[in-house]
């Protein structure tokens, strides 16, 4: 532990940081990121990987889920979608842990916000090269750049 | 002491021997409106978020759930208080409200909700009364705030817009259809 | 004056009082809470108002 804290100590004095932590010095208390709003444009976004639980177009602020109600079944329950228009959730939240198909959502599957989050209107502060599947099959020779 | 009782009400229909005209009538009058006066500051002092949350029943329970809610804390600080939503404008309709009242005043003393269980088991019951009062008067009390005229869709996000064209301009919905839990936590759902 | 008109005067002035701050008062809330009451009762059997 102490030797990660002095090898920490020296790569500060060389200018590297954690970009989460932002451009302050270790020794010294940064300043926060300002707070951001989530993104709220409707527009549905690519999943990474086809199992992926799609992420929130909207924003959900104060949306209640707990036993008493859930708001995002309000518009998005399978009785709900005509009139909302809403994407209804799919069959794989009727599902049991056996695969049964019940009559109305499994309670494993009750809390939205467990699986499927919004996303903030901010860069990414930390790095990523994960490659679509869909990249690797079609046989892309070098990885994208750093985004 | 009923010889005393039949002087005064023999005083109450005889004309004034000894009081003028003009203080009787100007002096009735002038009285009238500082008792109307009266009344009506009377009547709105229990019209205020501060004598609503006097009861701890209120102040424990929906008063802390609207709290992080955008009708109590948001961007402009423009903000709802209990009577906006609660008590209607229209004079006739906020007198039977608040004779109607006198049912909470009743819950006060005889502690119908006293205890956050009481409370919870009768809330569907309560929001379904608020619901239903919303639904009849076609939201009355968010359209005092929240017009429809002049609401901007260009600046609401898409699904706002689609749905505010489509269902509130056509009549087809009113604002508490879809609305509800905006302010307070809605209750248990699935309770008959 | 007389003992007679004073007394009679004293009346007068108590029984103005008494209707002034007394009896106007209290029959002011009585009648607009009693058209409260009306009006309530009236919506328990007609609904909620509707009106626009």
């Amino acid at each position: 532990m102490k030797f990660l804290l002095a090898l920490l100590f020296c790569a500060s004095a060389f200018a590297q940081h954690d970009p989460l932590r932002g451009p302050a010095p270790v020794d010294e208390v940064g300043r926060p990121a300002p707070l951001v709003n989530a993104e709220n444009n409707d527009r549905k976004r690519t999943r990474s990987y086809a199992m992926q639980p799609p992420t929130i177009p909207h924003k959900t602020d104060n949306y209640q889920v707990d036993k008493y109600a859930n708001k995002c079944l309000d518009c998005h329950a399978r009785t709900r979608a005509a009139d909302t228009q809403a994407t209804p959730i799919s069959i794989t939240h009727y599902q049991d842990r056996d695969g049964t198909f019940l009559a109305d959502v499994s309670p494993r599957r009750y809390f939205c916000e467990q699986c499927h989050v919004v996303q903030m209107e901010t860069k990414p502060p930390v790095g990523n090269r994960f490659r679509d599947v869909d990249q690797l099959v079609r046989g892309q020779a070098k990885p994208p750049a750093k985004k | 002491m009923r010889n005393l009782l039949r002087r005064y009400w023999r005083a109450l229909w005889r004309p004034s021997a000894y009081y003028s005209l003009g203080f009787l009538t100007i002096g009735g009058f002038v009285a009238g409106v500082v008792f109307w006066g009266a009344f009506n500051t009377a009547l709105e002092a229990t019209n205020t978020e501060k004598f609503c949350i006097t009861c701890h029943v209120m102040r424990d329970n929906v008063y802390q759930e609207i709290q992080p809610t955008i009708h109590f804390t948001n961007r402009s600080g423009v903000r709802a208080k209990c009577p906006d939503c609660h008590v209607p404008k229209d004079w006739t309709h906020k007198i039977a409200r608040k004779m109607q009242a006198s049912k909470e005043v009743w819950g006060y003393i005889f502690r119908t909700i006293h205890t956050r269980e009481k409370f919870l088991a009768k809330r569907k019951e309560l929001a379904e009364r608020e619901w239903a009062r919303m639904k009849a008067n076609d939201s009355l009390e968010c359209r005092n705030c929240h017009d429809l005229d002049s609401m901007d869709f260009t600046r609401q996000s898409q699904r706002a817009r689609n749905e505010h064209s489509r269902e509130l301009q056509t009549g087809q919905k009113t604002c508490i259809d879809c609305h509800k839990g905006i302010a307070h936590r809605l209750p248990d759902m699935a309770r008959q | 004056m007389t003992e007679e008109q004073n007394l009679r005067k004293t009346e007068e002035w108590r029984t103005w009082v008494f209707l002034t701050v007394v009896l106007a008062p209290v029959l002011a809330v009585a009648i607009v809470g009693g058209f409260g009451l009306v009006v309530w009762i009236w919506q328990l059997f007609n609904g909620p108002p509707t009106y626009h």
